[in-house]
């Protein structure tokens, strides 16, 4: 239940077992490798470092996982991935047996016969698709011609005329005639087809006349045509061309289902580009290593308890494999990992997102998970909701074989949605006011003050808790003094303050208010007195601890922070209020009344389930980070991240009985 | 023209505002943030959930504004019995209305920027969803809070 313990590892071992240890050590996903240049001083020993980058071994398994992927990029365009909208939204992950995955994945002749078919088929949906494109565009240029019903080859130059096709403006059309009719009555023109501006034209005019003509051509932006191959008229060929097309278009068809014929493979090949990842990255962590003539140092870092598997499993690799052990040196920054009671665990979520705490540092999880709980609970503020958020979240978990994070996080959406029922049960929300129960505490519909004052509360008993830790933290670093005047002081104060605000309601106990005004008047001298201790003026001294007084409103301010609580809790309230009395109207409605009615209920809900979760969950992050981590936490901790097998789409789970179907 | 209804008129009128103002600028505020996230989308559709979740973040301040608008309508009596106002009554609850009508309406856009921005650390870094996520919610700080001090002023103007 806190910052893991972390253990300082080195192995060396002769380089004929080097594959084999890193095999094992992804495997096993315990052991984080260092770079030996940073984590070895250069002068204890000096190791030649390998440089891998563009080595054979590694560009031959980036070219086999490229293969891989573009076979899989061609069954996802045209087939896509067995996912509905949740499992797309959520990210799912296909469940396979280990043996099925080394059996699919150690060698490439499992899914070879899948990435050829597949990089084969692609091809020829390209070269389809080229053709299809220069079909149409054949089409297109001979459509102005259609109308042509000579043969377009018997269009030639007589002896005496010249005869040809292309197209002019079709504003210039009458200018051009009469400036051919000018010239001669021989010359002239037949228009085929007109669209828009453009029109197709058959010129004809005597040879001789050519010079003459040039001028009225160009105004009228003459462009003799290009034409494409045409085999009898221009009409018949592009039926023909038509016909190509469907042809093209029913070969496409074809490839396609041929593509379909692997989706089967896809599981094998998502195994097998997991795999060639996972050994392009044992090969690339080997730049990290140090190595002499026959031998190959690993530096890296493992959790304390995980130290006796290493050990072991080198041993078993070979004897002649040194695993040595040490604690960090002072200062030395480890990578971080925390750990949790499993009811806990799920929360490290929100630790996690925020960053994880420097190696010295406290893990804030524990002490933030019940207050996540609460402040959860109350901006969902219904016990209806709560109930389905909790169902759903266990839902998706096996649905979307939910791994790491995202595990996490539905685990703890799940146990907040118990929060959501305690806080709904108390103000009486179940689904809004759908059923009209009355509330176990009350409703802040109606009352929304006392509520106001919970959440405010909340806050300042979450601040209290901050400080506290701080304090406790500085005292196990042994800084009891600084402890004392720092935190302890603002409790006290704080306290008093908010003792001589509660005091007022309280006159059947005057001491309440005596009390109350020592603890403000003796924390705040404290204070005063402590804060300044590191000024060596007496003046300045005085001066700093009055000036620490203004993070009075600092702390004000936070604790204020909080009230967004119950706005939260009451946004959803009003929401499901209204699609209640909506649903209730439609009731009136004869015979389908209730059907629409009952449809809107549940999408209505649904929605506003969502709505509301977004901002429930980013508000209790939010009041954890800015509000609560302040107090105490040093972030900054860089997370442990061992050399593991990573699996993009995959789950794999171990052999049982169950999972081998 | 008849006085004696100004009262309802005004109490009306802050309901009206206060679905306008920030329904209109969270309608502007999604749509923008829903640009960045399509043009997300189109390069890795894998990333749906994680930037519609950055989308739905500035629209909160739309829906701030229709609840002060519903709780103004559920006070004077639109699902009843409509209730005569007294002018005063009627101004307290435009004024009430005003808090989320204007702050609901400047956050939303100015939210949605942030949004934009976040929708890049999702480009780049999909594991710091969380972060992203993080830096809106500073800005949606206020909206709640004038949706809060809206909604306590509206549910405590006697009647």
């Amino acid at each position: 239940m806190a910052v893991v313990e972390m253990r300082r590892v080195t192995i060396v071992g002769h380089q004929s077992m080097l594959d084999q240890v890193m095999t094992v050590l992804q495997r096993l996903e315990i052991l984080q490798i260092d770079d030996i240049d940073e984590s070895l001083p250069s002068e204890d020993l000096s190791f030649s470092s390998r440089s891998v980058t563009g080595s054979d071994a590694l560009l031959q398994l980036e070219e086999q996982a490229a293969r891989v992927r573009s076979a899989l990029d061609v069954l996802d365009k045209h087939f896509r991935k067995p996912a509905g909208l949740i499992e797309t939204f959520a990210g799912t992950r296909f469940a396979v047996s280990e043996s099925d995955y080394r059996r699919w994945s150690e060698t490439e002749e499992h899914t070879l016969p899948a990435v050829s078919q597949a990089q084969q088929l692609r091809d020829r949906l390209l070269e389809l698709q080229a053709q299809q494109r220069s079909v149409s565009e054949d089409i297109e240029l001979l459509r102005p011609w259609r109308g042509l019903d000579v043969p377009a080859d018997e269009i030639q130059d007589t002896r005496l005329f010249r005869i040809q096709l292309g197209e002019v403006t079709g504003r210039a059309l009458d200018q051009l005639s009469e400036d051919l009719s000018a010239v001669s009555g021989a010359a002239g023109f037949a228009v085929i087809s007109q669209a828009s501006d453009v029109c197709s034209i058959l010129l004809y005019y005597p040879k001789k006349l050519e010079e003459q003509l040039l001028i009225p051509l160009r105004r009228a932006e003459w462009r003799p045509a290009a034409l494409p191959p045409v085999i009898g008229t221009v009409a018949q060929t592009i039926d023909m061309l038509e016909e190509r097309l469907k042809a093209i278009a029913a070969e496409q068809d074809e490839v396609i289902q041929a593509i379909g014929t692997l989706v089967d493979e896809r599981l094998a090949l998502y195994a097998r580009e997991d795999e060639l990842r996972n050994r392009i990255e044992r090969e690339q962590v080997k730049e990290l290593l140090g190595f002499t003539q026959r031998l190959f140092v690993i530096r890296g870092w493992a959790r304390r308890k995980d130290v006796e598997t290493l050990n072991s499993a080198m041993a078993e690799v070979s004897p002649a494999i040194v695993v040595e052990d040490e604690s960090p040196r002072p200062g030395e920054l480890h990578p971080v990992d925390i750990e949790n009671p499993p009811v806990i665990e799920p929360f490290e979520v929100v630790t996690r997102v925020a960053g994880l705490p420097m190696p010295h540092s406290l893990d804030p999880t524990p002490y933030l998970a019940p207050f996540f709980l609460i402040f959860f609970g109350m901006a969902l503020g219904d016990a209806g909701y709560g109930i389905v958020l909790s169902i759903i979240s266990l839902w998706l978990v096996k649905r979307v074989n939910a791994v790491g994070l995202g595990l996490k996080l539905l685990h703890m959406l799940a146990i907040c949605g118990i929060g959501a029922v305690a806080a709904g049960v108390l103000t009486g929300s179940w689904f809004g006011d759908l059923f009209g129960l009355p509330p176990l505490w009350l409703n802040p519909m109606e009352n929304p003050l006392p509520m106001l004052i919970l959440s405010v509360a909340l806050g300042m008993i979450q601040i209290l808790t901050g400080l506290a830790i701080k304090g406790y933290d500085k005292i196990r670093n042994g800084q009891l003094v600084d402890a004392i005047c720092d935190e302890l002081m603002w409790i006290i104060f704080l306290i008093g303050l908010v003792m001589m605000l509660v005091a007022g309601s309280m006159s059947q106990w005057p001491q309440v208010a005596v009390v109350a005004r020592y603890l403000a008047i003796g924390g705040g001298a404290g204070l005063i007195m402590t804060q300044g201790r590191h000024q060596k003026n007496p003046i300045k001294r005085l001066f700093s601890g009055v000036l620490s007084l203004y993070g009075l409103s600092g702390y004000m301010s936070d604790a204020l922070s909080y009230s967004r609580l119950l706005a939260l809790g009451m946004s959803g309230g009003v929401i499901g209020m209204v699609i209640n009395d909506m649903g209730r109207r439609l009731l009136a409605i004869p015979l389908v009344g209730w059907i629409i009615a009952i449809a809107l209920l549940v999408v209505g809900h649904l929605l506003n389930l969502l709505i509301n979760l977004i901002s429930a969950y980013v508000h209790s992050s939010r009041l954890q980070y800015v509000e609560f981590f302040t107090k105490f936490l040093e972030a900054g901790g860089k997370a442990f991240r061992p050399l593991a097998e990573r699996h993009r789409y995959l789950v794999v789970k171990p052999d049982t009985a169950s999972s081998e179907k | 023209m008849d006085l004696s209804n100004l009262g309802t008129f005004s109490a009306i009128v802050g309901a009206v505002v206060s679905v306008i103002f920030p329904g209109i600028a969270s309608a502007t505020a999604v749509g923008w943030v829903g640009q960045s996230a399509a043009g997300v989308v189109t390069e890795d559709p894998d990333k749906f959930g994680q930037v519609l979740l950055l989308q739905a973040l500035p629209g909160t301040q739309g829906i701030y504004g229709f609840l002060a608008a519903f709780m103004i309508m559920l006070r004077i009596g639109v699902f009843g019995q409509m209730q005569v106002l007294t002018l005063q009554q009627g101004i307290m609850f435009l004024l009430a209305a005003l808090p989320i009508t204007i702050v609901g309406w400047k956050s939303a856009l100015m939210q949605a920027k942030v949004s934009m921005a976040a929708v890049n650390i999702v480009v780049e870094r999909p594991e710091e969803i969380g972060k992203a996520l993080t830096f809106p919610a500073m800005v949606e700080t206020y909206a709640v809070l004038a949706f809060l001090a809206s909604l306590l002023m509206i549910t405590r103007i006697p009647l």
